[in-house]
């Protein structure tokens, strides 16, 4: 205490709170003492806090309290007798306290669980300093029957519009590259994940550097600039920049920095930035001119200066397009800009802020966002609805249990209990049950929170301390809600006249039971609807990754960048297709199931109309590809074995037909309008076949010959995989030791089409059926007071003569009254939701009576077993002592 | 409460409050209890103490001039009562007599010897 007027002060809370519970004469003495005492403590450390406060609630003992409010009640020991009111009341109900805590428990888990989900998607992007001001461009185009809006842009826009709009402070594109193979002490590293970039994106985004000079990362040829991660792979701890990168293909990098990793949170996704200087496609003296402005293949990320208004902007863009795209237009179709857009066509660039890419991002061509903010909308609702239900089975069994106090409520009110005091009791017994529950829900989410992140494919590492502040929400939450659970109960009770509350079952009045059958209602309703959901979401997903996509996928393994083989690509085909395991081989430049294929045109030349444009996709393959997919020709021939004979020849997917309105396909030219100058000519018509998910309606595709193929793909015999795999491998390495062999299945790419799906499927699904666990937890409870209720009845009735069956059945009538309701409310309601959700997928399956009876059959069937565990019971028993219990 | 008797802390926060003569307060007894005796006592321990022992009669406290210090709040100093001092005194007298009447003590060793 050598210096204090240069400390800060203790927190003012703690001088408040004292001064309002201490009796004033003392309050000043411990305020001076603790402020004494907080300033001898190191400074600005969390653990001096921690003592301080410590010692400030350790001061409010009860000499220094004020009489009357807390004070009085610590004095007069109340508080310990609600306690101990509180946990007799629990104790005598423990069905109802057990079954309290663990609905609560899997309730709050679960929020925890999907609020980590859902806030962690929408926290994508928010991070990066000024995200307020970038902005991603997007293309729209309709040209004819095609419609298309792409988050690329062309190569020369980015520099086009810093140009010519002052409001954009900077522009940066962003390029897919190759994959690259790294050579580091002879030792072969291979990367995907790296993108050509503009040494404009860096100060866009902020990326910081932890070696090296960003200014200059990028400016120069030949630069590479290194995530940490990529760092650390390649060279341990050392700083690298300066060094010089070897690639296998002779190529070869210089770094220039070294930036912090990306977070997981956001939509760019990189290992390495490399400068855009050597992209081909970015240089108009290396590519065709049309090419050049066509090919969208850029990601154009543009900030934008303070305050500038974006949709403002987007208008503004119009006044540069005739100028800069009348040439194009010109190159492309023959028309001018103007003819271009009174024909009816658009093209234009647009604004997409960087906060929507995520989540908002509903392009026909994107290529990288995940989420979807349907699901997130979707998980948020589930996780309301699984909270929803467990606190209303917490109202419906505290309200059902309070009748089985109601003596002991009219016993302590004739001795002289207050109401507020009662109130009290009820609101602490709630409010112990939900905290009880809630110390659960930290041990379930701690130790299941490694099979949440496989289901939902994230990376959490803490759920309730991290910097979405779930342990705050699942407090406040908590408290709440049992705060609302236990004012209900609490104060229709207390507030019966003791006399009324004696007289035996006069209590549980009308309303009570209509509220708690309502409830009942809701639960089991939204039961039906999300097990229904399940089941056609299941089936729906099953039929998509099934379906028939018109081509054998289930026996082709692929090997990627085949260039690595140089020169011996033909041998080692050959040498493959020789071997027992492996019927077929082929060699193609792209997939049918990549799940990026770009779009382009193609017109029929023979009768001079430009009325056949189509949108198309375009595979380039050998003679062989057929085959080896399993795809048959409907008319015409194949590719001849001379491909280069061959090279103006196409075949078509009977779609392109359809879609060209062909009458006599082959023979017919056709002209693809991306680039290449040349026309082809129609040979052969295949059926038609799927290229990517199903959510897409077929495209219409055609085959060019190519020879400069980059992927190879065999045939292996069914139950040869493990042989062919082998032979492969052992080949390659023969052939081409030095390099990294890439071997895939085809069936394995179809698939990672359909993950988002599939994570959703696995995470719906297991919020469903916890959700049913606990309307069934709740039913359980409910139907064992009730029946309990009804010990007297049945006795009475059983003397009378009634026999077991009739008891069982008359209780089980009563109780699953509700259930029956919520049978007629949910079956429509899953149906319209369903119809809805599956209006989105070009083919899909019908949703069917049984998918639709199923579910509401196997809820009504599992309340029957679980009521009839009761109702049996109590049944059974024999009357002699259940007459006697009173 | 039996007036006059003093348990174990509150003879300690007595004496000690003796010992600093009309400085004492609050927390100058707790960081005295601190250095001298190696224990860790609270704060409200030490205040619940000092109010028990008024009440007993054997301390008297009153509230000091305003300082710098402490944000300009006042002390509550503490002074020990002449029957504070007795009960203190009482408590010495009857331990030096139990002490006198042990019958053997060796003083080098400082263990009993029983035989």
């Amino acid at each position: 205490m050598s210096k204090p007027d240069t400390r800060r002060p203790a927190p003012r809370f703690g001088d408040w709170l004292i001064s309002k519970l201490c009796k004033p004469h003392i309050a000043e003495g411990l305020i001076g003492d603790l402020h004494e005492y907080y300033e001898a403590l190191p400074q600005g450390k969390w653990s001096s806090k921690c003592r301080y406060w410590f010692q400030v609630f350790n001061v409010l003992r009860p000499f220094a309290l004020r009489n009357g409010g807390f004070g009085k009640m610590a004095e007069t020991s109340l508080v310990r007798y609600l306690f101990v009111f509180a946990m007799r009341g629990l104790w005598k109900q423990k069905l109802t306290t057990v079954l309290n805590v663990s609905g609560i428990a899997l309730g709050l888990a679960s929020c925890v669980f999907i609020g980590l989900y859902v806030l962690d998607e929408l926290s994508y992007d928010r991070h990066w300093k000024d995200a307020d001001r970038i902005f991603r461009m997007y293309n729209s185009l309709s040209y004819g029957e095609m419609e298309s809006v792409a988050a690329f842009g062309n190569a020369p826009i980015a520099d086009i519009f810093q140009k010519e709009f002052p409001q954009i402070e900077m522009a940066a594109r962003t390029n897919f590259s190759p994959p690259l193979t790294f050579v580091i002490n002879e030792k072969l590293h291979k990367e995907t994940a790296v993108i050509y970039a503009d040494q404009n994106l860096i100060p866009i985004f902020s990326f910081k550097a932890i070696h090296g000079n960003l200014e200059q990362g990028l400016t120069a040829p030949n630069t590479i600039v290194l995530t940490e991660e990529l760092s650390t792979k390649l060279y341990g701890q050392q700083n690298p920049v300066g060094k010089v990168l070897t690639v296998n293909d002779g190529t070869s990098f210089k770094i220039t920095a070294v930036i912090e990793d990306l977070p997981e949170n956001s939509h760019l996704k990189f290992s390495a930035l490399r400068t855009t200087i050597n992209d081909r496609w970015s240089d108009p003296s290396k590519v065709p001119l049309l090419a050049y402005w066509t090919l969208s293949a850029y990601r154009v990320y543009v900030k934008l200066k303070p305050d500038v208004d974006p949709v403002e902007l987007e208008r503004d863009f119009e006044r540069i397009y005739e100028h800069y795209f009348d040439p194009v237009t010109k190159a492309f179709s023959g028309q001018s800009w103007q003819e271009f857009i009174a024909e009816g066509n658009t093209y234009r660039y647009g604004l997409q802020p960087l906060k929507n890419i995520h989540l908002y991002s509903n392009f026909t061509f994107d290529g990288t966002s995940t989420g979807d903010i349907q699901y997130v909308l979707l998980f948020s609702s589930i996780g309301v609805l699984i909270l929803a239900m467990a606190f209303i089975n917490f109202i419906n069994l505290t309200t059902a249990g309070a009748v089985n106090r109601i003596k002991e409520i009219a016993i302590k009110k004739v001795v002289g209990s207050s109401k507020s005091s009662l109130i009290w009791q009820f609101l602490l017994e709630s409010l112990l049950v939900s905290w009880v529950g809630l110390v659960l829900a930290v041990g379930i989410c701690y130790s299941l929170l490694p099979y949440f992140n496989l289901l939902a494919a994230k990376n959490f590492t803490d759920p309730l301390f991290n910097h979405h502040q779930m342990w705050l929400f699942s407090l406040v939450v908590t408290s709440g809600a049992a705060l609302l659970a236990g004012i209900y109960p609490s104060i229709a009770i207390s507030r019966g006249k003791p006399s009324q509350l004696l007289k035996p079952r006069k209590a549980s009045s009308r309303g009570n039971v209509g509220l708690r059958q309502g409830l009942v209602v809701f639960q089991f309703t939204v039961s039906i609807i999300l097990i229904t959901g399940s089941l056609v979401i299941n089936r729906q997903l099953e039929y998509g990754e099934n379906q028939d996509v018109g081509y054998n996928r289930d026996r082709i393994i692929v090997v990627d960048e085949i260039d690595d083989l140089g020169p011996s690509q033909e041998a080692f085909r050959s040498r493959i297709i020789a071997s027992k395991s492996i019927s077929h081989g082929s060699m193609l430049e792209n997939l049918p199931s990549d799940s990026w294929i770009r779009a382009i045109f193609m017109h029929e030349q023979q009768n001079k109309t430009l009325d056949g444009k189509v949108r198309a996709a375009r595979l380039m393959v050998d003679q062989h590809m057929l085959a080896t997919f399993d795809i048959k020709l409907t008319e015409g021939r194949n590719f001849s074995d001379n491909l280069i004979a061959d090279s103006s020849a196409m075949i078509i997917s009977e779609s392109a037909v359809r879609a060209l309105g062909l009458d006599e396909p082959i023979g017919a030219t056709i002209r693809l309008t991306d680039g290449e100058e040349k026309a082809f000519t129609v040979i052969g018509v295949t059926e038609d076949f799927h290229l990517r998910s199903i959510h897409f309606p077929s495209i219409p595709i055609c085959l060019i010959p190519t020879t400069t193929p980059r992927k190879m793909v065999f045939q292996f015999n069914a139950n040869d995989v493990a042989a062919a795999k082998a032979e492969i491998e052992q080949v390659w390495a023969e052939l081409a030791p030095d390099q990294v062999l890439q071997l895939d299945f085809i069936n394995d790419r179809y698939k990672r089409l359909y993950q988002s799906e599939k994570q959703l499927k696995s995470v719906f699904n297991f919020f469903t059926y916890l959700a049913l666990s606990i309307s069934i937890l709740g039913l359980f409870g409910i139907s064992s007071l009730v029946i309990g209720q009804r010990t007297k009845e049945t006795g009475v009735r059983k003397v009378l003569g009634a026999s077991v069956t009739q008891l069982v059945l008359l209780l089980n009538f009563h109780l699953t009254r509700p259930i029956l309701l919520a049978l007629i409310l949910g079956i429509p309601a899953s149906y319209l939701l369903m119809d809805k959700w599956l209006s989105s997928y070009a083919y899909k399956i019908e949703i069917g009576i049984i998918a639709l009876l199923a579910p509401a059959l196997f809820c009504l069937l599992l309340a029957w077993l679980v009521i009839t565990f009761h109702t049996l019971n109590s049944a059974r028993q024999n009357p002699a002592d259940t007459l006697k219990y009173e | 409460m039996r007036h006059g008797v003093l348990g174990e802390f509150e003879e300690l926060v007595l004496l000690i409050i003796a010992m600093q003569g009309g400085e004492s307060y609050g927390l100058a007894v707790r960081n005295e209890i601190a250095k001298q005796l190696k224990r860790k006592a609270t704060i409200g321990a030490v205040h619940a103490t000092i109010a028990r022992l008024e009440k007993k009669g054997m301390v008297k406290t009153y509230m000091g001039d305003p300082t710098n210090a402490r944000g300009g709040r006042r002390k509550r100093l503490i002074n020990i009562t002449k029957a504070g001092h007795n009960a203190l005194a009482q408590s010495r007298d009857l331990k030096l007599s139990l002490w006198s009447q042990i019958p053997s003590l060796k003083p080098d060793s400082g263990s009993f010897n029983y035989e």
